[in-house]
């Protein structure tokens, strides 16, 4: 590996200067190197025309103009751009809110109206409901006050004890007030034959 | 203070009753044997013990090496017994009764028992080697070996009471009773596959209030609004009709509470002590009352019954020395709601009936087969539009009326185009008595004002056989084992002495009122 060669033998170091002089190569190339200077310093200077000067000048300041005046003219447009985005980016945000507003606001009143309407089917309905619960309800406490306990039933009574049960337990399990009204209805029936049959006025035989 | 001894008291009586009734001195002429035969079940071997008998805890502890083993046999005294065995794994019985012979506090253990009811019919000086058919609930208990084998000890399982044959019934109970054994015999059949059936329908605690709720009345249960009370139940009895509101339970306020009404009722009754006061405040008609009485709900006594006679004890001989040719065994078969209710309806009223009539033993009811001479109709002679008729109000189900196809309302005319011609009812039984089995028949009819003809072969319905043992006893030691205490008392033991009572009542009546 050589060492970097310099313009003057004086500043290299001692071990460089050591490798130097010991280094053939390196002292050809230093000689070439003090050579090539020599000669460099030897070529004369050449001025350029005038006309030279003036056309580089004109050059020079044509291209500092254009190069302002499209700095200037994009700066504006980017400003104009920007506040046309932005104006265009609120009144369509304002135009989709407002819309969305407005079909929000639709669909509430129409789900208000629509619930309103329900309701009022619906407490129609309980109001209809409980009226007729309240009717078939009073029509069995009439019999059922007539009802007497029966420790020996006949077989129709006892047959009719189960269909009773067996409503009973339909009501029990029953949801929906639709139901539970008619099994009512069907046990209030169910209920008027056990009176008949106590009573002795709901048929004269059985065979 | 009182409390410790009152419940003292209780066990000793208990287990005293249990000691004096469960175990009888007797020569050994008069008794026989029973032994489980070890079984083994999915590589666990199991043994089985008795743990009641005739409603009395007789749990053995003495003899649990024997019984482990499956080597340990029961002395019975001859006659009828109604024993409730509990089927164990071998293992963890010799771990459960290796000390004092009362661990069984361990859930897991209980679980692992297996518990039927079955009836034995022993015969003096046989030893029947019983066995279960599979380690789960619906195991049957069947008879594997009878020998002859004499009974050497003095100490014996009480057999039931002699059964008073000599009884009848009302004509409308017998009737019912029939058609009762009827339903029940085609229930059998379709399930079981055999013509013949045995059952035992163990003594039971009939808790059902009579009431249905509605439950739309109230968000939070303050007030409960009764929509149906069922004739003749315990509801009934007390006074309530539809429509009621109850508004407090034995003199307070209903607690808000979500959740079905009905369970805030039966929080009420399972609080309430056997034979103490019942009262609840009701509105009616826009007045309040109150609704007082005793609290005794109904117990339904022990049935045992054998359809079509395949067990009549009366075709074998006493003391003869050949095999018995029939199972001497019963089990218990649970009996589907839709006929337990009739069940249980029918065998209250039975039971009312013999005791009004001073008929306190047990009953033994034996009836033959017999043709349904019913034509299965409800109704009136009328004068018609178009003659003298019969006009049906109502039908029986599964008769020859509802089989040919009238409807109500229908006004019968003519049998066999003989016309009624007077307003006698026996103008027209006269007629249908004449109809032959298996021949066809014509009926005129009057429909929506239209003379129409209906035809069909008459099929009258056989009423099956049977025996049917009534065990008044049962109801007695249910009733003498619940007195003064409180279903809740029973189903949730706080200490050790209520754990005793509910292990032994439950265990001596094969039946826990809760359903735990």
């Amino acid at each position: 590996m050589h060492i970097n060669l310099r313009h003057d033998v004086s500043e290299y170091n001692e071990a460089e200067l050591l490798h130097f002089q010991k280094c053939l190569q390196c002292q050809d190339d230093f000689k070439s190197l003090e050579l090539l200077n020599s000669a460099g310093s030897t070529i004369p200077l050449m001025e350029p025309d005038e006309l030279n000067w003036h056309a580089i000048k004109q050059r020079t300041n044509h291209f500092e103009k254009r190069t302002l005046y499209q700095k200037t003219k994009s700066k504006f447009s980017q400003k104009v751009m920007a506040i046309a985005a932005s104006t265009f980016f609120i009144a369509a945000t304002w135009l989709f809110f407002n819309n969305y507003q407005l079909q929000a606001q639709l669909e509430r009143q129409y789900l208000l109206a629509k619930q309103a309407q329900q309701n009022q089917i619906f407490s129609a309905k309980q109001v209809d409901f409980a009226q007729k619960l309240e009717q078939v309800l009073q029509r069995t406490q009439i019999l059922e006050r007539q009802l007497k306990t029966n420790d020996l039933q006949s077989f129709q009574q006892a047959e009719l004890l189960i269909k009773v049960n067996e409503l009973e337990q339909q009501l029990h399990m029953s949801n929906s007030a639709e139901e539970q009204l008619r099994v009512l209805n069907v046990r209030q029936e169910a209920i008027n034959d056990i009176l008949q049959l106590q009573k002795g006025t709901m048929y004269e035989y059985s065979i | 203070m009182n409390i410790v001894y009152k419940k003292v008291g209780q066990v000793i009586l208990l287990t005293s009753t249990m000691v004096c009734t469960g175990i009888v001195e007797a020569n050994s002429s008069t008794c026989g044997t029973v032994s489980f035969a070890p079984t083994e079940f999915d590589n666990n071997n199991y043994i089985a013990t008795i743990v009641g008998n005739n409603g009395v805890s007789v749990r053995d502890n003495k003899h649990s090496r024997a019984i482990a083993k499956g080597e340990h046999k029961f002395n019975l005294a001859e006659g009828t017994h109604t024993l409730l065995v509990e089927q164990w794994r071998s293992g963890h019985y010799r771990r459960a009764f290796r000390k004092t012979g009362r661990q069984m506090k361990s859930s897991e253990k209980l679980a692992a028992i297996q518990t039927k009811t079955m009836q034995i019919d022993v015969e003096a000086g046989h030893h029947y080697e019983l066995e279960f058919s599979t380690n789960d609930q619906t195991a049957n208990i069947a008879v594997k070996s009878d020998t002859l084998s004499k009974c050497n000890s003095k100490k014996m399982f009480a057999a039931k009471a002699n059964a008073n044959s000599n009884v009848s019934l009302p004509e409308s109970l017998e009737y019912r009773l029939r058609r009762l054994m009827l339903k029940l015999n085609q229930h059998h059949k379709t399930t079981t596959q055999n013509s013949e059936f045995g059952n035992l329908v163990p003594v039971k605690l009939n808790n059902y209030f009579g009431l249905v709720f509605d439950k739309n009345h109230s968000t939070q249960n303050e007030s409960l609004r009764v929509l149906t009370v069922l004739p003749n139940s315990f509801a009934h009895k007390l006074g309530f009709i539809s429509g009621d509101v109850i508004t407090e339970f034995g003199q307070s306020p209903i607690k808000p509470s979500v959740g079905a009404p009905s369970n805030i009722l039966n929080n009420y009754l399972n609080q309430l002590y056997f034979q103490g006061d019942i009262s609840m405040k009701i509105s009616r008609d826009g007045q309040t009352m109150l609704l007082k009485n005793k609290y005794i709900p109904v117990v339904i006594p022990e049935v045992s019954y054998n359809i079509d006679n395949t067990l009549s004890v009366a075709s074998n001989k006493k003391g003869d020395n050949k095999l018995k040719t029939y199972n001497p065994v019963v089990n218990s078969t649970s009996i589907p709601s839709t006929l337990g209710f009739e069940f249980d309806q029918l065998i209250l009223e039975i039971d009312d009936y013999y005791r009004q009539n001073n008929v306190n033993k047990n009953v033994t009811i034996n009836r033959k087969n017999i043709w349904d001479g019913r034509y299965g109709i409800q109704g009136d002679m009328i004068n018609s539009s178009k003659g003298v008729g019969f006009q049906i109000l109502s039908i029986n189900k599964t008769s020859p009326a509802s089989i040919i196809g009238l409807a109500k309302d229908d006004i019968i005319l003519a049998v066999n185009h003989q016309k009624l011609t007077e307003l006698k009812i026996g103008n027209l039984t006269s007629k249908l008595e004449k109809l032959q089995p298996k021949v066809n028949y014509t009926l005129t009819i009057l429909r929506n004002n239209k003379v129409v003809e209906v035809a069909d072969v008459y099929e009258r319905t056989l009423l099956p056989g049977f025996n049917l043992n009534l065990d008044f006893e049962s109801v007695s030691i249910v009733q003498g084992a619940l007195v003064d205490r409180r279903l809740v008392d029973i189903n949730k033991p706080d200490n050790e002495i209520e754990r005793w009572i509910k292990n032994d009542i439950i265990r001596a009546i094969g039946y826990d009122p809760l359903g735990t």
